[in-house]
């Protein structure tokens, strides 16, 4: 934690704020009813009421973490693949892929899904996944290319095989860069998850898109709100867990 | 023994080893040096194949090290290099023990050689073992880098640089550090260095290289007064060689019997004239530094005396400066 200097208290202070108002949000929404209706008109509601903010925000959660898991075992599997001296030769047309998968809009990849696999979950997860293919896909190889060739040197000078080599230093030391492609990755998507409710997968979308239905603003940020606490939250968690790899590294 | 028989090794157009033979003995200590891109480290490499040579063989100990698989032949070979490589994410006792779980040994042995080898390198182990290299100075991580090389044991042990990233003062150390340590082992070692110094003050044999091909392999007195002519006397060169020559040399060679004319024991007799921080003369002390003492104490002769104290004789100035040259 000496990493956070004299921000560690006022860190810890803010994260605990940040986790309680989405608490608030999802499982108490009535709270903040006196203040929501201020933004509605004609007697609209002011808290979402066409179904739970829990499970909602669970089958969010669900469908990114289940895109990010499938992009990442994807990204890293594919990045060692490239930095391996038989799969070198392959990184250019991997990268090419990867690349189109990110420049490619995620509502685009929805158009073109939803005639192939249909309405609802499959074609969201398509577009997550190929969306969140090139952060990982980059640290990977960053992080697998920037291990510090005497370590590699001496790790053969020491009559370690290949597989050793690869599972007891090189990876370890890629690790943390690894999941800082991850977590890059997972907060893009907390984000863009929400267009999977114009094909009809469940998420936080749908109280954005209701708001935008009805003209009514209370809705539109309390969705806005839910989905942006979601992924400070989790791009903090995930940077905590990833400083103290980096540290176990001797990276510090 | 190591004997490198007509080795060459190619790199695309490049030939950064061209049919170089010589022998290396057991037990001594054998110096490549030459410029950067002479191929000193590719030869190195070769001798534990993690380059294989594109022609010619390498034995040690008679046995052609292509018959033998790699990583086995690695693991019976001490390897240090510039750097260190230390794994960073592991502590300074899991990276000395890493040949040795490779080599499978067991829980206990591995602990006590740990222990007794960051004895040996004057690291605490209650204060050391524990700790990663990025807490460690530059010293203790040469350190560390060179009791990882020798956990296992071996009899050879290859080095391409291990001081190179040392400043001044401790690399003198470093290197004292690992003669003595050498001659206690017995074992047979091979380093690779760009510092004619530090050539001469380790090496029993001297490999000069430039461009791939081994120019001189000589003992050092022997390269400093007899330079194979070009690039060896070049590299060589410079207003030290006299210096290096003596420092070859010691104080029993040039012995006189009888009293010097100037100067005396200390601690003997009088002995107010000698100054108390210069050390005495013993048939052991190099001529270098017996020259220092006579120009400082602006003395024809001094006395030279045995571990005991007691005189043996006398080393004269016109002595050790017939000595600062090449034989005539
Ligand atoms: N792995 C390699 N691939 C291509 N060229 C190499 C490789 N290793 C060394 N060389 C070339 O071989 C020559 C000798 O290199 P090296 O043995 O490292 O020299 P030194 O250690 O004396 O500085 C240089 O020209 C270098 O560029
Ligand atoms: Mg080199």
């Amino acid at each position: 934690m000496s990493r956070d200097g004299r921000g560690g208290f006022g860190a810890m202070a803010a994260r605990l704020g940040a986790l309680l108002l989405l608490l608030l949000l999802v499982l108490a929404p009535q709270v903040f009813a006196p203040v929501l209706r201020l933004l509605t008109e004609n007697g609209a509601p002011a808290i979402y009421d066409q179904g739970s903010l829990l499970d909602l925000t669970l089958d969010h959660i669900a469908l990114v973490a289940g895109s990010t898991a499938a992009s990442a075992l994807a990204a890293v599997l594919l990045g060692i693949l490239v930095t391996r001296p038989a799969g070198r030769e392959f990184l250019p047309l991997s990268r090419a892929v990867v690349n189109v998968g990110q420049v490619f809009p995620p509502v685009a990849v929805l158009a073109i899904a939803v005639p192939l696999v249909g309405f609802g979950l499959r074609p969201t997860l398509i577009a997550l996944v190929l969306y969140g293919l090139l952060p990982i896909f980059e640290n990977t190889i960053a992080g697998l290319d920037g291990v510090s060739p005497p370590v590699m040197e001496a790790a053969r000078g020491m009559g370690l095989g290949p597989r050793q080599r690869f599972l007891s230093v090189e990876l370890p030391l890629a690790l943390p860069v690894i999941l800082a492609g991850i977590r890059l990755s997972t907060v893009i998507n907390i984000g863009t998850a929400t267009i999977g409710s114009t094909v009809a997968a469940k998420g936080l979308g749908e109280v954005i898109l209701a708001g935008l239905g009805t003209s009514n603003t209370a809705f539109i940020l309390q969705g806005g709100l839910i989905v942006g606490l979601l992924a400070v939250l989790v791009y903090d968690g995930l940077g905590l867990i990833e400083a103290r790899l980096a540290r176990r590294a001797g990276r510090v | 023994m190591i004997a490198i028989e007509s080795v060459s090794r190619r790199f695309g157009d490049t030939l950064a080893v061209d049919d170089v033979s010589l022998t290396v003995e057991a037990g001594s200590v054998t110096v490549l040096v030459g410029t950067s891109g002479s191929g000193k480290s590719t030869l190195l490499r070769m001798i534990n194949r993690l380059i294989p040579p594109t022609a010619g063989t390498i034995r040690i100990d008679g046995r052609d090290t292509a018959a033998i698989p790699g990583e086995a032949l690695r693991r019976g070979i001490g390897y240090v290099i510039q750097g260190y490589g230390l794994f960073p994410h592991w502590t300074v006792a899991r990276n000395i023990a890493t040949v040795p779980r490779l080599m499978g040994w067991d829980a206990a042995r591995i602990a006590r050689r740990v222990d007794d080898l960051l004895e040996l390198f004057g690291l605490d182990p209650a204060l050391y073992a524990g700790k990663f290299p990025h807490e460690l100075s530059g010293g203790q991580q040469q350190r560390v880098g060179v009791a990882r090389a020798l956990a296992a044991e071996p009899k050879l042990l290859l080095m391409d640089e291990p001081f190179g990233a040392l400043d001044p003062v401790i690399r003198a150390k470093a290197q004292d550090d690992l003669a003595a340590l050498q001659r206690r082992l017995g074992i047979t070692v091979v380093l690779v260095t760009h510092d004619m110094a530090e050539a001469i003050r380790l090496g029993d044999r001297i490999g000069v290289m430039d461009g791939g091909r081994l120019l001189q392999y000589a003992p050092p007195a022997e390269l400093l007064s007899r330079p194979a002519p070009g690039f060896a006397e070049r590299l060589l060169g410079g207003s030290d060689r006299p210096y290096q020559l003596l420092s070859l040399q010691t104080v029993g060679d040039v012995l006189q019997a009888g009293e010097a004319d100037a100067g005396r024991v200390g601690g003997e007799g009088g002995g107010g004239d000698v100054d108390p921080g210069v050390a005495p003369i013993t048939r052991h002390t190099n001529l270098r530094d017996a020259l220092a003492a006579l120009l400082w104490r602006r003395a024809d002769s001094l006395p030279v005396v045995g571990a005991d104290g007691a005189p043996r004789g006398r080393i004269a100035l016109a002595e050790v400066l017939r000595r600062a040259g090449p034989p005539a």
